[in-house]
C-alpha cells in the first residue's frame, strides 16, 4: 500500500481514542505568537515571500520563524526586530523563555533550544501605527 | 559556495552533460557521423562560437579557482553577517551585523558636531588560538562648531555605551576616522 505524502509534516501521537496530528505550522504559529507578546519586540523579521504574502492581506503568524519538529523534541529560530532603547539580551531572553513555555505546554513537545536572531533595531516613528476603532 | 558561483556551476554542468549525451551519440553511432560532423563544422564557422567558447573558458577558470580557494564553506554566524551575543540555557541569541551598524549610524549623529556618522562593523576570522572579534569603524563628517578631538571621543564613548547597554558587547574597539568638516546645516535640530 502507498503511502499518501502528506502535504506537511506532522507530529503524529496516537492513544486509545484515536490520534492526533499538529502540523509544523501550527508549531510556527505559535512561537510567532509568543514572541510577539514579549514587551521590546517590535516585530518578526520575514524574508520577500512573507512580504508579498502580507501585502496581498493575508496575515502571517509564523513569519520570522522556524522551527524544526521531531517526534518529541522542537527547535525554534526567531528572526526579531526589537525596540529602540531595550536591552537586547534581556528581550532575548524573555523571549526564548516564553516560546518555549508556549511551544511545551500547548503541544506537549520538547523544545531543546530557541535561538534569537536579531534582524534590526525598530525606531519610535518606524513602528506601525495601530489605528484606534470607534465601534466595536 | 555564493548563489553566483552555484549558478554558473549549474550552467557548466548543464552544457557538460548535452556535451556528453552528443559525444555517447557520436561514439554510439547513435547519430550519423556525416550529420554531427557538418553540425561541428557549421558551429566552428561561426563568429559567436569564439565569444561563447571564450566565455566558458573563463568561467572554467574561475569554478576551478574557487574549488582551489580552501575557504571554508561551514557555515557560521560570521559568514551569516552575524555575531553572536549570548548563549543562554535555552539557545542562542545573535545580533544582525546590520541592526549594530544602522543603531549606531542613527544614534551617533546625535552627539554633538556630528553631521554624519558612516558606521561599519566587521567581524574578523578567528586565528590560532583567537576569538573572532567584532570591529566597529566610523567614518564622520563634523560640522565646523565641532572640536575633532572632543567629538571623536565622544563618538566612541557613545557608541560603547550603545553596544554594552543594548547589544550586551563589552570592550569592542571602535575607530574613529574624522573624513570631512563641514558648513552644511544640521538637519532636523535648530540647535548645536
Amino acid at each position: 500500500m502507498e503511502k499518501k505524502e502528506m502535504a506537511t509534516k506532522e507530529l503524529a501521537k496516537a492513544n486509545s481514542l484515536g490520534s492526533i496530528h499538529i502540523a509544523d505550522d501550527v508549531v510556527g504559529i505559535i512561537a510567532g505568537l509568543a514572541a510577539t507578546e514579549v514587551e521590546g519586540i517590535a516585530g518578526m523579521s520575514g524574508g520577500i515571500v512573507s512580504g508579498v504574502t502580507e501585502m496581498l492581506g493575508r496575515k502571517n503568524f509564523s513569519k520570522g520563524v522556524k522551527v524544526e519538529v521531531g517526534e518529541k523534541e522542537a527547535a525554534v529560530d526567531l528572526y526579531i526586530v526589537v525596540k529602540y532603547g531595550v536591552r537586547i539580551p534581556d528581550v532575548a531572553l524573555a523571549a526564548q523563555e516564553n516560546v518555549k513555555q508556549a511551544i511545551e505546554t500547548m503541544t506537549g513537545l520538547s523544545v531543546v533550544e530557541v535561538n534569537v536572531h536579531v534582524q534590526g533595531v525598530a525606531f519610535p516613528q518606524e513602528e506601525p501605527v495601530v489605528e484606534e476603532t470607534r465601534v466595536h | 559556495m555564493g548563489i553566483i558561483n552555484r549558478s554558473l556551476l549549474f550552467i557548466c554542468a548543464l552544457l557538460l552533460a548535452a556535451l556528453a549525451v552528443l559525444g555517447l551519440g557520436a561514439a554510439l553511432t547513435v547519430l550519423p557521423e556525416a550529420t554531427w560532423l557538418a553540425q561541428v563544422r557549421w558551429a566552428l564557422a561561426q563568429k559567436e562560437t569564439v565569444l561563447v567558447l571564450a566565455i566558458l573558458l573563463l568561467v572554467g577558470l574561475h569554478l576551478l579557482g574557487v574549488s582551489c580557494s580552501g575557504r571554508h564553506e561551514q557555515a557560521s554566524q560570521f559568514d551569516r553577517g552575524e555575531v553572536m551575543t549570548l548563549a543562554t540555557e535555552h539557545g542562542e541569541v545573535q545580533v544582525a551585523l546590520v541592526a549594530i551598524r544602522n543603531l549606531l549610524a542613527r544614534t551617533l549623529t546625535e552627539v554633538h558636531g556630528v553631521r554624519q556618522a558612516d558606521v561599519h562593523a566587521v567581524v574578523q576570522r578567528a586565528r590560532k588560538g583567537e576569538d573572532a572579534a567584532l570591529r566597529i569603524k566610523v567614518n564622520l563628517v563634523l560640522g565646523r562648531e565641532a572640536v575633532v578631538q572632543d567629538a571623536g571621543a565622544a563618538v566612541q564613548q557613545r557608541a560603547a555605551e550603545v553596544l554594552t547597554n543594548t547589544f550586551g558587547l563589552a570592550d569592542v574597539p571602535v575607530q574613529v576616522r574624522v573624513a570631512d568638516v563641514t558648513d552644511a546645516p544640521m538637519k532636523g535640530r535648530r540647535v548645536v
